[in-house]
């Protein structure tokens, strides 16, 4: 045989692209990590490696990582929205907007004034503006790690991302719109003003039930769970398209729609996360990275912008973040940690100098100021944090929302949907997720224990919960579930001990002495939904059992009534078929003896011994 | 790290960017600046009229298509008044010998060899090499292909495309002019005639006893080519994007070409080559 003959062509093609594309993705971010900078720098980096101004790897005319990196970036900003944490929004409110308002306000107008001083027309003069006034909390596992995220000015902080990005991505749609939309001022502008206002009912009227109830219905597999969760940003992202808005600001509006329903801590986050972090977030830099052009990056106007451009974004933060000092009393370290937390570049900024590049009012030249930018932002930021991070006094610990990370221990099977269906209805007001674990009796078969298990798996994906239960095996519940709670750091753990006919009796008892975190024993099967059954309460605030019930019924619509008061004993005995009662219990004697009749149950917050009451 | 020193610093930064900034605008526009080399006039370099679709008219007076709506939109985003447009052979675009010529449009396609004598702005399309024949005239497959006698344009990317994928039985014929290209074309001295599919589908429309057979798999893009080292690239350039994205450019396709330019592409078969 004629070894020169053998038709061996060189690589192209798109399974060539997407090797190239994924070697990069492997050995970009850890050889730069090396070196102590950012991963993302390393697949920008790799994307001008194998781009045109590089190694020119990729076919000419080639649109696959470009086409995938637009997705990518919609599942960036999908993602930036979506683990957004809005509880503390919710909690720091007023220092939240105040601060979020001045970290928004003068970025923007120095953004603004650099443009203008250029000579810039108004549209990129503003656009630059709310670019560097938005940022990324790419610093915030640092704050995290070290104790310091429930400082309320570092709280207050992140819950400003919220509104920074917002209105940043509001004056890119405004902007972009009014770039790209045809006819008249007024009639882009009121293109503009009607599909904001549509995109906003849609993305947080229509959405968020649509998403549930698709949860509900198909989300029984992970998978689809998934699916439909990429599917409403897809979504969101055409209905702003349809009015000419740039599809970034839809993907994020529905990231933040969706918050509630995709708990930071869940496995569908986890899912979210997993396909963010290995393939289209990453896909997205190294097609940035494409634009990466050393010869127009290194020239004199390039960097000189590029200076402009740090000067006006970490200038801007910073006066925000030292107005904290007289406006919201911080000190010099809590001030210098919520600058270095709010002055990194990174999504926000990307999606907007993309856009601002593909719509034609930013050259190259832009694009790569900007690039420096962000590793300069994202350098100066870790080296601030790394070293105000200690100087920061420790905060008092944050009481935990109720339905933050509620466990549901299960030891009968039968009596689970009522303490599942509870679990998913405080979680959800919380943006919290459930935890759910069979307590496994020693002696007992593998191949029971996991038929037992494929039920329980079988009972959250029926109520659309999104869980994987785990059996735990011993032959001392109380412990297991103890060492479950504490392992799992719940915040509300659901004891589901059933009618006591082979539910394992009076565990749950024993759990509620030894946790600090409180205990909702679920006696009685009931397989209803919460809107179904007749829900009777009986809430007495003064007691911390009755705030907890408290919180429990306000989590819950539709609380027919309250409970007789003829004792709690009677009360339960007189409840009828598809009744539950949710009861603070204020002592340990009767609690063995409340048992509701078939066809009823039962929900018990025992007192006496929940945090802050034990002398 | 002092809040007073990090302020300070880049208060200084600041200082010493807008003092850059300050120097007669030396930081340009955001979208880039354009000099044009003979002021208020924008000169187009394009081949000898007509290129039916692209550039209707004569020489000494063009009337339309979509590269001469496209330069117009341009000029004018631009800021710029007047449009100059002047002619040459495609051989010798290619060259890099613009002359005073501020851009070339003549669906011409970037190389790295093209690369080395002239600047490429973002390219405004991509589209397949397409097989153009008399009607009536069937290219199935590859081996038929080869069978027929060729006609390409002289310093075109199509010698290269016919020559390697094609391998005809016969040399193509290279043709200066795509007049006289197209005239062979009809007149049946050749058989097939390499366009791009865009271009392809316009003459066709125009002339209905011609056809597209087939178009190839790969696409080529398609730029503004400037003159090598032309500070201009980045304002071209971003006046593409700026026309793609705001439906300037599909409304010339719609008015001199029928429809969006892959509008066509999928009714189009495929010729199954070797390559690439």
């Amino acid at each position: 045989m004629n070894v020169a003959s053998l038709a061996i062509e060189s690589p192209a093609g798109s399974a060539w692209e997407f090797l190239v594309l994924f070697l990069v993705v492997i050995l970009g971010p850890p050889l730069v990590e090396r070196a102590r900078v950012p991963g993302l720098i390393g697949l920008l980096i790799g994307g001008f490696l194998i781009g045109p101004h590089g190694l020119a790897l990729l076919d000419e005319g080639s649109t696959t990582i470009p086409d995938l990196g637009e997705l990518g970036l919609l599942y960036l900003m999908f993602v930036a929205g979506v683990e957004l944490d809005l509880a503390l929004l919710r909690r720091h409110r007023r220092s939240a907007i105040g601060f979020g308002l001045l970290t928004f306000v003068f970025p923007m107008a120095f953004g603004t004034l650099a443009g203008a001083l250029l000579g810039w027309e108004l549209a990129a003069a503003l656009l630059l503006g709310s670019l560097l006034a938005s940022h990324t909390l790419v610093l915030y596992p640092i704050a995290r790690g070290a104790g310091i995220a429930n400082d309320p000015l570092i709280a207050s902080a992140v819950g400003a991302t919220v509104l920074t990005d917002t209105v940043a991505l509001i004056v890119l749609a405004v902007i972009s719109g009014s770039q790209t939309g045809s006819g008249g001022g007024t009639e882009v502008a009121l293109q503009i003003g009607l599909g904001l206002l549509v995109l906003l009912v849609f993305a947080f009227a229509v959405l968020p039930p649509l998403a549930r109830r698709a949860f509900r219905l198909l989300g029984t597999e992970r998978t689809v769970r998934y699916v439909i969760a990429v599917a409403a940003f897809l979504g969101t992202a055409v209905v702003a398209e349809m009015f000419e808005i740039e599809g970034i600001v839809g993907a994020f509006f529905a990231g933040l729609a969706m918050n509630r329903l995709v708990p930071n801590e869940g496995p569908l986050m986890s899912r979210i996360d997993f396909f963010g972090v290995a393939v289209f977030v990453p896909v997205f830099l190294v097609s940035v990275g494409l634009l990466l052009d050393p010869s127009v990056m290194f020239r004199g106007e390039t960097l000189a912008l590029a200076g402009l451009f740090v000067a006006a974004c970490l200038g801007g933060k910073l006066v925000a973040a030292t107005l904290t000092r007289p406006l919201f009393g911080a000190s010099g370290p809590q001030s210098l940690m919520v600058f270095a937390l709010t002055t990194p570049q990174a999504a926000a900024t990307l999606a907007a100098t993309t856009v601002g590049f593909q719509i034609g009012l930013f050259s190259e030249a832009v694009v790569n100021a900007v690039l420096v930018l962000i590793l300069v932002s994202v350098l100066v930021s870790t080296l601030v944090a790394e070293r105000e991070k200690s100087r920061v006094d420790q905060p008092a610990p944050a009481r935990r929302a109720l339905g933050e990370h509620a466990l549901v221990v299960v030891s009968d099977l039968d009596a689970a949907p009522l303490g599942m269906r509870l679990a998913a209805a405080v979680t959800e007001r919380e943006a919290g997720f459930v935890d759910v674990v069979l307590l496994g009796r020693a002696g007992v078969g593998a191949d029971r224990r996991q038929a037992e298990l494929d039920r329980l798996s079988g009972i959250c994906r029926r109520l659309g919960i999104d869980a994987d239960p785990v059996v735990r095996v011993s032959d001392h519940e109380a412990r297991t579930a103890v060492l479950a709670a504490n392992d799992l750091d719940a915040s509300l753990v659901i004891a589901v001990e059933g009618s006591g006919e082979g539910g394992g009796e009076g565990w749950s008892e024993a759990v509620a002495l030894a946790l600090p975190a409180p205990v909702a024993i679920v006696r009685g099967q009931l397989d209803l939904p919460l809107e179904e059954a007749r829900v009777l309460a009986a809430a007495d605030g003064a007691h911390p059992a009755g705030t907890v019930v408290a919180e429990l019924v306000a989590a819950l619509t539709g609380v027919a009534a309250s409970l007789d008061g003829d004792g709690l004993g009677a009360d339960l005995a007189a409840l009828g078929d598809g009744e539950v009662a949710i009861a603070a219990v204020t002592g340990w004697e009767p609690l063995a003896a409340l048992r509701p009749p078939a066809g009823a149950a039962a929900v018990l917050v025992p007192d006496g011994l929940l945090p802050g009451t034990s002398d | 790290m002092p809040a007073r020193r990090l302020g300070i610093s880049l208060f200084l930064l600041m200082l010493g960017a807008g003092a850059l900034a300050g120097c007669g605008g030396t930081l340009g526009d955001a979208a880039g600046s354009f000099d044009p080399s003979h002021p208020g006039t924008l000169t187009v370099i394009t081949q000898p009229l007509p290129t039916t679709g692209f550039w209707e008219g004569t020489d000494r007076k063009p009337t339309g298509g979509f590269e001469y709506g496209m330069a117009l939109a341009l000029a004018d985003r631009l800021g710029i008044e007047q449009v100059d447009v002047r002619t040459m052979p495609f051989s010798r675009i290619v060259t890099g010998r613009l002359v005073d010529g501020d851009v070339a449009m003549a669906l011409i396609t970037p190389t790295d060899e093209r690369e080395e004598v002239l600047e490429f702005s973002t390219p405004y399309f991509n589209s397949p090499p397409a097989l153009l024949v008399r009607a009536g005239t069937e290219v199935p497959d590859v081996q038929t292909a080869q069978e027929l006698q060729w006609a390409v344009g002289r310093n075109t990317t199509f010698e290269d495309i016919v020559a390697a994928q094609i391998h005809p039985d016969s040399e193509p014929l290279r043709y200066e002019s795509r007049t006289v290209e197209l005239a062979a074309l009809r007149s049946g001295k050749v058989d097939v005639a390499m366009f791009d599919l865009p271009a392809a589908q316009a003459l066709v429309t125009a002339d209905p006893s011609l056809e597209v057979a087939a178009k190839l798999s790969q696409t080529e893009p398609i730029a503004i080519a400037l003159p090598n080292g032309s500070e201009n690239v980045e304002a071209i350039s971003s006046a593409v994007r700026a026309m793609l994205s705001d439906g300037t450019l599909d409304e010339l396709a719609e008015r001199w070409l029928g429809g969006p330019i892959e509008a066509g592409e999928d009714a189009v078969p495929l010729l199954r080559t070797a390559g690439p």
